[in-house]
Order: structure tokens, then sequence, then C-alpha cells
């Protein structure tokens, strides 16, 4: 752009004098551009998918990139074998990685549901290149360390990609499966009949048949109905695009898998008759289980993602009609979420039980439920996204979006083949890389925003501060000690969950000092008129089993004997621990 | 470059099935069982039995050195791997995990060798154990494998090799190895837990204030501490014992319980993180109590709960299992009666099973003079798991019950102890609870009304009228007991929370209060249970209670309780301490576990025999003309057990398969796959029809497939039979 300018301006001196001028201007935008625009060490296009071993190389070389910072670990393998990858984001100098509150995002449980992987990659791709040059995502990355789990259902990846598929084929992990309990695995899934890598609808003239094309678009299958007249043809309708290979009379009713991996999560978690795919018991699958026990080894993570399609939903839990959470907790989802509603157009923020449907047993219900982890579902992509509106476009005019946006590239038009069974049939409909996912020009979008929504969510993590220490003598070598702990943030160091579930280690507050003895302590409501509210043992640990609340503070006092220095200690798994030290002499 | 290639390599590989490790079957291919997981064999492989000999051709020579009384740890596995050695073909014998504290978890396979390998026959599953509190449980099971091994010698025409040669038996004789182990300790805690190292306070430190010896007997019993707010006084009746002073007939409380036991770790809580662990048998998925230390950080987090799991998944040939421990549901069989957050789990019986139940229970007092238990809680525990959500019919026993049977007394000539109304012949501790310590409600009623139920009743509230869509909801609610009893458990407040919260107490075991979760997420976990002191089952005087003194007493010389003694408690001042020892009403005198043993080998035998029979019927087969035969033929059984119980349908566990085996243009009429949910004992049938085309005097084969069963073959000639059927 400079050189154009340059050029054009020519070599007059005085447009030289008034070039400088303006270069002023010109070079704060251009800085400005860089300024947001800092380059990776990674080249990575957003304008597309990337397949399970694309993932694979793309996490390591991020972290061959940026081994400062970025960590990947094997958690396990699935049940096909392939990795089960996670990722560490830490600045170390600030700290060890489980020293700090920590934000776990994973993605693409449901194998179909792909596109939440590339809204990690670009998490990861984001916040690396950004330490050091942008100033608030480096004041955050000093203070929270990520945990990624890029693939959580790395065979359902690979299968979706790999396979001929729908949007919606197949949800479910690859360990074989007898869904219809005649002692054979997987043996009838839909078929590419015609070899066209898409499984497709079926569709066959019969005079009896009750559906007809749409006058509107013949593309569209629509009831038929008496009071049109008309010289139309019939059709029936024969499912997804297949034929019955096991010969037992049915088409497609064992395909690969067929089960859910999130519902096979401990919260709330029932057996199959009442939860569908929930699995044998919860973690019985090596994907789960691997990711369960990553978990349960972090107990500094505060707060959770997972990414799913589609809907445009920001869902948090109960899963269940009959779940709780308590009042202070959901205060903190409102908050967080309806920001995100904000960052996320078209985006809604709902409970999943009463928004969505029941879920028992759900990755999130775990985490926020028994774990007591602010956590949050995202639905990528909704179908008021095709045209920006609040309504959802119809089936019209999504074929339209693929006309007119996508110049005809999602929809396959009905094209004739020659069944097994049925004979002269058509074949048509979406392919796969539609309706749940975004086209490509639109997944930057939404890796951005999303990854806007997660910042905003992590930097919502505790942080503590010692404010305000304050020491009183009261004669001879009793002294009053005050200090008020400060959570500058939403999230509190124990959520009421955790306090009600009990999990993780409890916060505590503590004085101590080399030649201090620790009379009483407890708490003050405010500094003036409260009474003391102390304990009745062990005065110099005050153990805090609802942590300290967000945005929020409360006030600590000691009666000590002593003399010399006194340092209070604050302790939380989900929060940078910190400490304050003065000395025992009057103010 | 080099490494990508060999990435590529990698992953195409394992996408191959020729050189994948874990080798998925191929597409359509018929694999009855499922991948079995590659447990850690012990023993050095031995040659498959081959031979068609029913029975093993040498003698098998029973363990020289088996101990007597209880085994430690290490005399357990010696013992197995004699008992195995001893008996090669007859027998598998490995670990499936490695526990916490470093201990095998045993598993034995006993099977006659003959024809049909032991994971195609119908199987028993026993397991002992799962209590730590009770290792008779696992002594029991013990003896029973030893009992089974060594009948295949002495008794080689008996019935038990008889049973042998039919059925598999798996043994896992000591599901928490770790826990009972402590039970052989100096000092006796009746610890419950295994040795995963938990943090029940959640400070921060693991194990730091167990319960301690303070009388020095070395038994860990009941500090009774005087407390002017305290709710227990003595009893008047029986001073050893204690009673909830009753205020509205002007009584006083003056103690409070605590576990023997210092504040170690000066907290001002007295044994509230003790040794271990997590109570294996409060483990399962069924009910599980989630947020209690005890129970496990989730349902299966525990190695040795995992592995059991898995083995019995890997196992679908078990029908049937037995469990040893501190559960009953086969003296007293349970009600059938809902329960579960989701409405739809039974807490404990299917209503429908419970007919059968009362039959085996029938067979099983009578076989083991058995006439009374403890009663059995379904929160989380193995034996309700393995029924509730695997449909094995599960029979949970202690078999162990020495008092002798009371004359029941008229309720009025009884000094009620309890609460005014309450029957003073119901028990009042935990302890003691029988297993209807739910209301007494008619089965009927807690049952779910079924499909056809709820259309009568549709019907019946709103006849052809269209209910508006706030009537309908509120008709379905009602039709769903369950939700509606949530609700009303929402209301029974914490209470129970707090009493568990730190959980510990010291590992002290058979009187923690087993408080019912409600929902999860509901505020703390509470209890439809009035709530209960913890210790009580140790001191209340509660009729069993004074039963069980009176056979200290009389039988044992005293020894089951702890006479009350002072003591100077550095911090709560004087105490007294006492109550009854540990393990005293779980753990027989070491010369009665063979003859329970016996009874239980006895009422093996007797259970097998009941086993589902299932085959297919006597063809039907009718001549239609035109080259095409009508065959009507079903599967019946002639066991005594249906296949599929009622919990199994509930649970919706495939029926049976059945297919004709011809090519599809030959099939003219019928189904080429048809499906019977289940096959009633005693003879129950379902039969289907087809119209088949073939040559007269051909043969059709038809197969049928179950999970359990297997795979079952019949062959039909296309030739007319006379009429009448099967009816001989």
């Amino acid at each position: 752009m400079l050189s154009i300018l340059n050029n054009a301006l020519g070599s007059s001196a005085a447009l030289r004098i008034a070039f400088a001028a303006l270069m002023g201007v010109f070079t704060s935008v251009a800085a400005g551009q860089v300024d947001y625009q800092h380059p990776s060490k990674v080249q990575l296009a957003f304008n597309k998918l990337y397949n399970y071993d694309e993932v694979i190389r793309i996490c390591e070389q991020m972290v061959a990139a940026y081994p400062e910072m970025l960590s990947l670990e094997t958690i396990g393998q699935s049940s096909e074998g392939r990795k089960m990858l996670a990722l560490t984001l830490n600045i170390q100098k600030t700290g060890p990685h489980d020293s700090k509150p920590a934000l776990y995002i994973d993605a693409n449980i449901h194998g179909n549901e792909v596109q939440g992987t590339e809204v990690v990659l670009y998490t990861i791709w984001y916040l690396t290149k950004s330490y050091g040059k942008v100033e608030h995502l480096t004041r955050l990355m000093d203070r929270v360390s990520f945990y990624f789990v890029p693939m959580v259902n790395p065979d359902g990846r690979a299968y979706w990609f790999d396979q001929p598929n729908t949007a919606s084929s197949s949800r479910s992990g690859k360990k074989p499966t007898d869904n219809d309990g005649d002692g054979l695995y997987d043996e009838d899934p839909p078929n590419d009949l015609d070899g066209d890598g898409y499984i497709l609808r079926m569709r066959r003239e019969d005079p009896n048949g009750n559906m007809r094309e749409s006058a509107e678009d013949y593309r569209l299958m629509v009831r038929v109905d008496r009071q049109t007249k008309g010289d139309f043809k019939r059709y029936t309708m024969l499912g997804s695009e297949g034929i019955d290979d096991d010969g037992d009379g049915r088409v497609n009713e064992d395909g690969p898998g067929g089960y859910d991996l999130n519902r096979n999560w401990p919260a709330d978690w029932q057996p199959n008759y009442i939860q569908r795919g929930s699995g044998d018991y919860p973690f019985s699958h090596p994907e789960t289980h691997s990711i369960g026990k990553f978990i349960l080894a972090r107990p500094n993570i505060a707060a959770a993602q997972s990414y799913h399609n589609s809907g445009g939903m920001i869902l948090r839990g109960p899963g269940a009609e009959y779940v709780t959470y308590p009042g202070r907790d959901t205060r903190v989802y409102d908050k967080i979420a309806k920001r995100g509603e904000k960052l996320l157009p078209f985006y809604r923020y709902l409970v999943i039980w009463s928004g969505l449907y029941t879920v028992h047993g759900g990755t999130v219900n775990w985490t926020s439920e028994d774990l007591g982890i602010i956590s949050f579902t995202n639905e990528l992509w909704s179908g008021k996204q095709y045209y920006n509106r609040d309504e959802r476009a119809s089936q019209k005019e999504r074929l339209e979006f693929s006309d007119f946006v996508l110049f005809g590239q999602t929809y396959v038009p009905w094209k004739k083949f020659n069944h097994p069974v049925y004979g002269e049939i058509e074949l048509g409909g979406w392919r796969k890389m539609t309706g749940r996912v975004p086209p490509a020009f639109a997944i930057e979008e939404m890796c951005h925003r999303n990854f806007a929504f997660t910042m905003y969510h992590a930097d919502q993590m505790p942080l503590v501060e010692l404010r305000d220490s304050e020491v009183k003598s009261l004669g001879g070598n009793v002294w009053r000690v005050r200090v008020d702990a400060h959570n500058l943030r939403t999230i509190p160091t124990t959520t009421g969950q955790a306090a009600k579930r009990k999990y993780g280690p409890r916060d505590f507050l503590e004085i101590s000092g080399p030649s201090l003895e620790v009379v009483a302590g407890g708490t003050l409501a405010n500094r003036f008129t409260a009474p003391f509210e102390f304990v009745e043992q062990n005065p110099h640990k005050l153990w805090l089993d609802t942590g300290l609340r967000g945005d929020g503070h409360q006030i600590f006092q000691w009666i000590v004997e002593g003399s010399g220095q006194a340092t209070v200690r604050f302790s939380s798994a989900r929060a940078i621990n910190v400490s304050t030290a003065f000395a025992l002499r009057p103010e | 470059m080099a490494r990508s290639l060999f990435r590529l390599g990698l992953v195409l590989c394992l996408s191959a099935t020729s050189c994948a490790e874990p080798q998925p079957p191929p597409v359509g291919s018929r694999r009855p069982r499922r991948p079995r997981p590659r447990p850690v064999v012990v023993q050095p492989a031995r040659p498959a039995p081959t031979s068609a000999v029913p029975m093993p051709a040498g003698p098998i020579a029973a363990p020289a050195q088996w101990p007597a009384g209880y085994h430690t740890f290490t005399q357990l596995s010696a013992a197995l791997h004699e008992l195995a050695d001893g008996a090669a073909d007859a027998t598998k014998f490995e670990s499936i995990a490695t526990t916490a504290g470093g201990r095998e978890l045993w598993t034995l396979q006993i099977a006659a060798p003959g024809d049909i390998p032991p994971e195609n026959r119908q199987a028993i599953l026993i397991v002992g154990g799962s209590d730590a509190d009770h290792p008779a449980g696992s002594v029991i099971a013990v003896n029973v494998a030893r009992l089974l091994v060594e009948a295949l010698a002495t008794e080689p025409d008996g019935e038990v090799a008889a049973l042998l040669a039919r059925r598999t038996v798996y043994v896992v004789p000591r599901l928490n190895p770790d826990g009972i182990e402590s039970f052989f300790e100096t000092i006796k805690r009746g610890a419950r837990e295994n040795a995963k190292p938990i943090d029940n306070d959640r400070d921060g430190v693991v194990n730091e204030d167990g319960p301690n010896d303070l009388n020095g007997d070395s038994r860990i019993t009941v500090m009774r501490v005087r407390d002017p707010d305290g709710p227990w006084m003595v009893d008047p009746d029986e001073p050893r014992l204690m009673k909830k002073a009753d205020r509205a007939k002007g009584e006083r409380g003056v103690y409070k319980l605590m576990t023997e036991g210092l504040d170690d770790d000066g907290d001002g809580q007295i044994n509230e993180d003790g040794p271990g662990g997590v109570d294996v048998d409060r483990n399962w998925p069924h009910l599980f109590e989630s947020g209690v230390k005890e129970a496990g950080i989730h349902q299966l987090s525990e190695p040795e709960t995992r592995a059991l799991a898995d083995f019995i998944l890997a196992r679908p040939n078990i029908v049937a299992a037995i469990v040893y421990g501190r559960h009953d549901n086969i003296v007293k069989v349970p009600k059938g009666k809902q329960r579960g957050p989701a409405g739809r789990a039974y807490r404990d019986l299917h209503p429908d099973d419970v007919k059968l139940y009362e039959h085996l229970s029938k067979k099983y007092r009578k076989t083991t003079g058995l006439e009374e238990s403890p009663g059995g809680e379904a929160d989380g525990a193995f034996y309700s798991w393995s029924y509730a959500q695997r449909g094995i019919l599960t029979l949970a026993t202690s078999p162990w019950w020495p008092l002798e049977k009371e004359e029941k007394k008229k309720p009025t000539t009884q000094p009620a102890s309890g609460p005014a109304g309450e029957d003073p012949d119901e028990p009042k501790s935990d302890e003691d609870a029988v297993p209807d310590d739910a209301p007494s409600v008619d089965s009927e009623e807690q049952r779910p009304p079924d499909r056809d139920e709820i259309r009568a009743r549709f019907q019946e509230r709103f006849g052809n009228r269209q209910p508006t869509q706030e009537e309908a909801r509120a008709f379905f609610r009602s039709m769903s007991g369950g939700t509606a009893q949530v609700r009303v458990q929402r209301g029974g407040g914490p209470a129970g929370a707090s009493q568990r919260g730190r959980g510990g107490r010291g590992g002290r075991g058979g009187q923690r209060q087993r408080g019912r979760p409600g929902a999860p997420g509901d505020a703390g976990a509470p209890s439809d249970k009035p709530d209960k002191d913890p210790l009580a089952g140790h001191v209340e005087a509660s009729k069993v209670n004074k039963r069980w003194l009176k056979y200290s007493d009389e039988k044992r010389e005293g020894s089951g309780f702890v006479e009350w003694t002072e003591f100077d408690h550095p911090t709560l001042g004087k105490v007294e301490i006492g109550g009854f020892a540990p393990y005293f009403k779980t753990t027989p005198p070491a010369d009665k576990i063979d003859p329970i043993a016996e009874k239980q080998v006895a009422f093996l035998v007797e259970l097998s025999e009941l086993f589902a029979a299932p085959r297919f019927a006597k063809p039907e087969v009718k001549d239609v003309g035109g080259g095409v035969w009508r065959i009507k033929l079903g599967l019946t059984n002639d066991g005594y057990l249906p296949t599929h119980p009622a919990i199994a349908r509930h649970l919706r566990m495939p029926g049976f398969a059945v297919r004709p085996q011809v090519e599809a243009d030959r099939l003219i009429g019928g189904r080429p796959q048809v499906s019977a949910a289940n096959l009633e004992g005693s003879g129950g049938s379902v039969s289907w029809q087809w119209l088949i085309r073939g040559q007269a005097g051909e043969s059709v084969e038809f197969r049928a497939f179950n999970r359990v069963y297997g795979e079952i073959k019949t062959s039909v000639v296309l030739r007319e039979t006379p009429p009448g059927g099967e009816g001989e």
C-alpha cells in the first residue's frame, strides 16, 4: 500500500512534504494492523476443516513452534487405537500449570460434530502467537493455564472425514457394537451404493407414494396433499442410502458403533434403557476414561468448555429436571453466558434439560455437577447464520444458499440408481459438509467469536489478592491483625456445587510467624460494627468451605501474641495462592 | 519427513484390521462373545482341555495345607494356587486387577472338562469379600470353591461333579483384599474400605486422624461421652446398652456417642480421616451415592470394581450370582418397589421377579436353615448392580446367623423403646434394619404402570375427549411415580449429609449411616429415613442387639461385647469405652465355616438345576402346494427359570434372534428374522410361521442366537408332520 502511494504521489518535493504529513496517519494504521494480526510461527488456514491426521500434525507443529508455553501428551488410545491428544498451554515463567486456575476445552465428542476441533486449534494458534504482543491476552496467560483435548472421539472424526457420511452420521465412537442383538457387530451400516462418497436419501417413484416434489423447488419433497390437484409424480421415501446387508429384513439397523460418548460420564449416569447410548457403565469407554483421569488429576480446573454442533447455543447444566444448581453458581453462569450471547450473535443461552433435552451422564454435567467446574457446551453454527437474521433459513432458503452462495456445491440433485432390492430409485440430498458445519468462509468467524467467549470465561476464573493488612496493638505483645481477601473475578474459588459435593481440597487462610502464637481467628462482616466471628479450633488456619465468592471480598481477623514477622497465606486449588507479610508493630 | 511418513504408516496400519492391535471384528462376522480383556494369567498357560471325557482321568488332590479358619491374603493366594494346580484341567486361576495396597484380585473359574467350552455354559458367579467388615463372606466363598473342586475328585459321579460338567462357576473370593487384610491387624477396626488413600476431610492431609485404641484392648469400639445435650441414655433393662431418650416421656439424654479415638491432627474433630479408602461395595453404579467420599469419586472408580465389572461384561454366560457379605435379599425377599431419580430404576427387585425370588428364598432357607437376615442396602452395592443393571439373578446372603429364633411376643407386652407407634419388633439401628424398611406399600402400587395400563387409565380419565395439554401433562406425571417420589424426597433435608459428610469415622464398619441420596445435585444427600446415629448399631438397645448380647453371654463367654470402662480422654475428659466388638456380628467361629460352605454348595446344586434350558420345539410342517411348505416352529424353555427375568426385560436385554437359513428368494412368507424377548420357565414358548420353497425331504436349518445362551440350531425336514405338534 505504501509503495503504491509512493508511486502515485510522484517525486515533487512539495508533495513529499505533504506525504510526510500523511505518512504519520498511514504508518499508525499499518502498525495498528500488525498489532492485531500478529503472525504465528505456524501458518494455518481457518477456512477449512482438518481431518484426524491433519489435526495431529498441526498440534505437533504448534508444540514444536512454541515449546516454551505449549506441550502435548497422549493420554490414552481410542477404541480403534488412535491417539487421545491433550495439550497444555502454560507460561512456565509465571509458575507451573497446576498452580494456576485452568480452563479445560474439548471438542468433537460426537464423531460428526467436527468444527469444535478447529475452534480449539484456533484458540491454541491465537494464544501462542499473541503472548507478549497482545496485552489483554498476555496478562490472562500469565495467570491461568489451559488444557485442550481437540478430539474426544478421534475414531468418530476419522470415520466422518474418510467414509461416506451425512452431516449427522454418526455421533458414536467406533467400538464394534451389536445394536440389534443378533450376535453380529456393525453388520448393516448405510452403504454408499453409487460410490459418489456420500450417503444420500433414497426415493422411489410409486403411484401410491405419499410424497411429491415441491412446486417451489423440485429438490424439496413434500407430503401429498389431497386437496391439490394436478399432474405430479408420487414418491415413497426409502430412508438413507443402503441395503439390508445382513438379510434380516431391516435396512441400515446396525452401523458402526452405536453409543454416545457424551452419555458415558458419571454425573447422573443412567443405564441404557433409561439413557440410550450411555454405555455399560460410566467411563466404560477408553476415550471418556482417559479424559476422566486427566481432569481428576487437575483439581485446578475452574472452568470448562465443550464444543458441539449445531443450533447456536451456549448450554449449561443441569441435564435433568430433578438436578438443581446452587443460586450462587447460576449467577456466575448467567453473567458469563449473557456476555457470550453478545459475543456470539444468533447463539442463545439455554439450560440443557429445559432448553434442549434431558441428558444423563454428559461431559459438562459431570464437570459442573460432580466437580463444581463452571462448564459450558457451545452448539456451533445456527440456521440463522445462513442469512444472518433472527429466523432460521427454511429448507428452500438453504437450497438457495447452496445455489447462489456456494454455487451448488453442497447439494446432490436427484439422480437415477438401480437398487438391488428396490429397483429403479433416485438418490439425492445434502452433502455432509453442510447443515451442521458452517460454509468454509464462515469458519474463521465462528472460531474467533467462540475463542473470544472462552477467553472471557477464562478471565472470570478466580484472581485473589490480599489487601489492607492492618495491625493494631492490643497492649503488651498482643496484636489484632486484619486482612481483606479479595476475589477480583466472578468465579468463586470454591463453587457452590464443589462445596456441596465436597470435591477437591478446601480453601484456607493461614497466619504464621517465627515467634507468634495465635489466640483467636475468624471473620468479620465489616470493619466497623460487625462482631468477630471466631472459630473454636486451630485459629491459625481458617477453613473456607465455600471459598471466596466471586467479585467480592471477605475480612479475616486474628488475635496473636508475639513479635516480629507475620505472614498470611491463602490457599486454593483453583486460584494462584498468595501471601502477604507484615511486621507486628503499631501502625 | 521421515517422522510423518512413519506416522502415516502407523495410521494406515491402525485402520487396517490385519495389523491393528485391538482388532475390530470384520464387518458382518459372527462374534458371539464380546472381546475379552486379557487379564494377567498367573499360572503358566495350561493346554486347553480337549478331551471329551467329562471327568478328569486322574484323581484331583485336595490341597495338603488348607489353612483353617480365616486366611490372610498370603494364605488365601497360596491356597488358591494350590487348589487350582491340583485340578489344572478343571480350573483357571487368574488375577484381574491389582489393588491400591498391591494385592491381586483373584478369580477362579471352575468347570469340568467337556464338549462345551466353559465360556459357552450357563454360569454362576460367586463373589465374597466385597464387604471388608465381613471376612467370613470371603472365607466362605473360598471354601465353596474348595468343596466344588474337591468333589470332582472325591465324588466324580456326585451331583457337584454333574453341576460342573454342565455349568461354569466363577469365584471371586476376595473383592476387597486390602480391606479384609485389616481384619488381621492387631487393632481391629471393622474397616470397610480399600487401601486407596483418601482425604476424607479435604484438608490436604491423607489418613491423618483415624481411630485410636485408647483402652488398649486391641478393639476399636464406642466412646460414650457425658453431655447434657446428648441424645443417649443407658437402657433401663440392659444397662450395657444405650437407648435414645424419649423426651415425650420425660427421659433425658446424658451421653453422646463417638468412635474410640483422639483428635490426632488437632482440628477439633475426632477420627474424621482414618485409614483408606473406598468401600468397594458402595462403588457400583446402581443408586450410587455421588458425593460421598467412601463411595468413591465416581462409579467403578476402583481397580477392584472396574475389573469385576469388565469380567462380568466379558462373560454374558453368567446367569446367576451369589454374593456372600453384609447384604441379604434372599432370606428376606425385598418388596419390588420403584425408585431412582430418573424414575424408572427399581431400587431392589422388579415387582414381577418377586415371586421368583420368593420361590428361590424358600429353597434357600430350607437348604441352609437360615431364617433371619440383616437386610440389604442397595445403594452402590455390587449385588444390586448386577441385578438391576445387568439383569443377572443375584442372590445376596449373610450366611451366618447364630441367633436363636425367638417366640414372637405381642407388641403390647414389650416395652416400647422407640418412638411412639413404632413396632417394637422392628430393629432400630441401621445395622439391624431388615430389607423391607420401606413403608409397607403394596408392590402393585409402586410399580410403574406399563403402556397398556396407561392407555387404559387414560381412556378412563378422559374418555374420548381430547385433554388439554395441562391435563395431559398432569396425567402423565401422575403415571410416572418416580418423578413424584423425587419431589417428596427433596424435602428430606440435608440432615444426613452432615452426618456422612466428612465420612471417615475411622473406617468404622457396620454402623455408618446409609443416607439415601436424593437426586444428584439436590442439597446434600437428603435421606428419606429419620437421621440415625451412625454408631447406634454398636450400642443401641434394639431387640436384635439384646439377642446378640445374649448370644455373646451364653455362647461366646461374653467376648462379643466390650464392657464399659472409664478412660481419661485428653480432650474430652472422662469418657467410657465399650460396645459390641468389631466383627463380632459378622464373623462366625472358624469351625462354623465348613458346615456353612457345605450348605452353600448344596444350594448351588439346587440352583443350577433350575436354570433355563432353551431349545427349539418340534416343528409343524405342512405342504401347501407348489413346492411351498408352511413351517411352524418355536423356541421353548424346559428349565424352571425364565430365560429373561423381568429385570432383564426391563433392561431391554436382547432376546433370541431366530432366522431360517435359506436364500431370500426361497422365503415366501414370514420374516427373515424374528425375535423372542423371553421364554418363561417350565415350558414357556414362542413360535412363528414361515412359508419356504423347497424339495420334499430337504432340510432347512434354523438358528437362534442370544448373547447369554449362545447359538441354538435345528434342522427342519420338509415333510408333513402329523397334526398335534409337541404334545408328549
